[in-house]
């Protein structure tokens, strides 16, 4: 048994509706530093929603709102002075389709350090080499910066994605569904990032992959209608699974 | 409602496998006894061969094991199932071996005296036939609490053992037992014991696959 990482994120009783909707109902669950959480479950089930509690996202959508706690280094998220913009830098978010900005592989990277203030070159050419660098992306573009990131095949555009929230020097990388547009190399490309980026960042995936969330993920939570139903070390969940809707999920009994 | 007809079908038809092989280790291993307690040589013979059975039975079963890992790439119940039904197939074949073993000890006698096994390697005997129906049973319905129990019987026949040998060794020095027939019916008796070993393993894989423990130690 190892030492459990720091909690990053702690969330108790969260209750997310859409207006009337109620799309997540009495989440608790712990976010480990360092570590990849995956987190599965059919369509629907409010894996984005939760997602994007994290970074507030969800703030982009008028009739959201939320009742219980969360929060993030002991810090509630969700009072009126948070930073959010702050909490954004911090929080990244990486989507599923590759969305680059339809201009230069280096300028999409300095983009962000440029809105926050950075101005001095070699600092933004250093952001540029290191992100690409972490991203496992420099062999491939480090000839051709600037050229327009729309040339990048699409694995490329989603490492390219990466490098572009990594270069904001987040702590927390969320991913939604990073490799459902991608082949199957370049999806194994983006999994030995993530194993990678876990060293120097908290990650946590939604994905409708099992092997993927099998693969990656140190912890797994299942989410079902809007409820967390199991939620553990992914060896556990994925081998003896406590709760029977768990296991019908991941052994695809239904879904 | 399934979703994973393939993979259901394959489980089912990996099981009903095992459970073919275990009837047919089962067999044997009566069979063999017959054979030695009746000094059927014919008989001896042809549980001796049967055994190439078992092990083809094994190769099956290994393939379909493997085949739906690849195919399916289970997790967890038929993970556990799969990789159990792996690892047991193995005591099985052991079970097989030991039914040829006792079937050749028979080759080793000589007339045909009644009343050749002592009652007590009878009872173990009986005692760890059923220790392998059950295990057969406790597999075909992942029966946690029925495996449980098989693991319980193994002490009983470790004592029918430690009986038998008292046994003959008192007998061996009245001199009431031919030294010859002494020593086969001790190896029955031992090929038995082990076959009741086998027994307890298959049981522990079978824990495994219910829980995912094996001897108290999760696996995964
Ligand atoms: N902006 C929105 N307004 C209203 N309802 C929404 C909104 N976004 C999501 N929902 C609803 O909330 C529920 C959860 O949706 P969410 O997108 O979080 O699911 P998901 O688990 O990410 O699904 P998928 O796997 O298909 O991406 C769904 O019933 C969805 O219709
Ligand atoms: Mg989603």
């Amino acid at each position: 048994m190892t030492a459990q990482n720091p909690i990053v994120f702690q969330i108790e009783n969260l209750n997310l509706f859409y207006g009337e909707k109620q799309a997540l109902k009495e989440i608790s669950i712990a976010i480990y530093e360092k570590e990849v959480t995956a987190l599965i479950g059919p369509s629907g089930c409010g894996k984005s929603t939760f997602l994007r509690v994290l970074n507030r996202m969800n703030d982009l959508i008028d009739s959201c709102h939320i009742t219980g706690n969360v929060t993030y280094h002991d810090q509630d998220i969700y009072q009126p002075k948070t930073d959010v913009n702050g909490l954004r830098k911090s929080v990244g978010m990486v989507f599923q389709k590759p969305n680059p900005f339809p201009m230069s592989i280096q300028d999409n990277l300095i983009y962000g350090p440029k809105c926050q203030g950075i101005r001095d070159r070699f600092l933004l050419k250093q952001i540029v080499e290191q992100s690409l660098k972490q991203a496992a992306l420099w062999d491939e573009v480090k000839d051709r910066l600037k050229e327009s990131a729309l040339a990048l095949s699409g694995g490329q555009q989603q490492r390219l994605c990466i490098a572009r929230t990594i270069a904001m020097k987040p702590e927390v990388i969320l991913m939604d569904e990073p490799t459902s547009a991608l082949d199957p190399v370049a999806t194994a490309k983006i999994e030995d990032l993530i194993s990678s980026l876990k060293q120097d960042y908290t990650i946590i995936i939604v994905t409708h992959n099992m092997q993927q969330a099998a693969r990656i993920s140190d912890k797994t939570a299942f989410f079902l209608m809007g409820e967390l139903i199991e939620y553990g070390d992914a060896n556990q969940l994925f081998s003896t699974p406590e709760n029977k809707k768990t296991e019908e999920y991941i052994t695809g009994r239904f879904g | 409602m399934t979703l994973r007809q393939t993979l259901e079908q394959a489980i089912e038809d990996l099981k009903k496998e095992v459970a073919k092989m275990a009837d047919f280790a089962l067999y044997n291993l009566r069979e063999g006894l017959n054979a030695f307690k009746t000094t059927n040589f014919e008989l001896a013979r042809q549980v001796m061969k049967a055994d190439d059975e078992v092990d083809r039975f094994e190769e099956e079963i290994a393939k379909m094991a493997l085949k739906i890992i690849w195919k399916e790439q289970p997790v967890a119940s038929d993970l556990r199932l799969v990789t159990g039904i792996l690892k047991l197939i193995t005591d099985l074949e052991r079970i097989g071996d030991h039914a040829s073993d006792i079937a050749e000890m028979t080759l080793h006698l000589e007339d045909n005296r009644n009343q050749r096994v002592l009652p007590l390697t009878s009872k173990m005997a009986e005692i760890v036939e059923e220790m392998v129906l059950k295990s057969i049973q406790a597999l075909v319905r992942v029966d946690e609490s029925l495996a449980e129990t098989i693991i319980q019987t193994d002490d009983s026949v470790d004592q029918l053992f430690q009986d038998v040998i008292s046994y003959v060794t008192a007998e061996l020095k009245k001199e009431t037992i031919d030294p010859n027939e002494a020593i086969y019916v001790l190896m029955v008796a031992k090929y038995f014991e082990r076959v009741g070993d086998h027994a307890v393993n298959i049981a522990e894989w079978i824990i495994f696959i219910a829980k995912g423990k094996h001897k108290n130690t999760m696996l995964f």
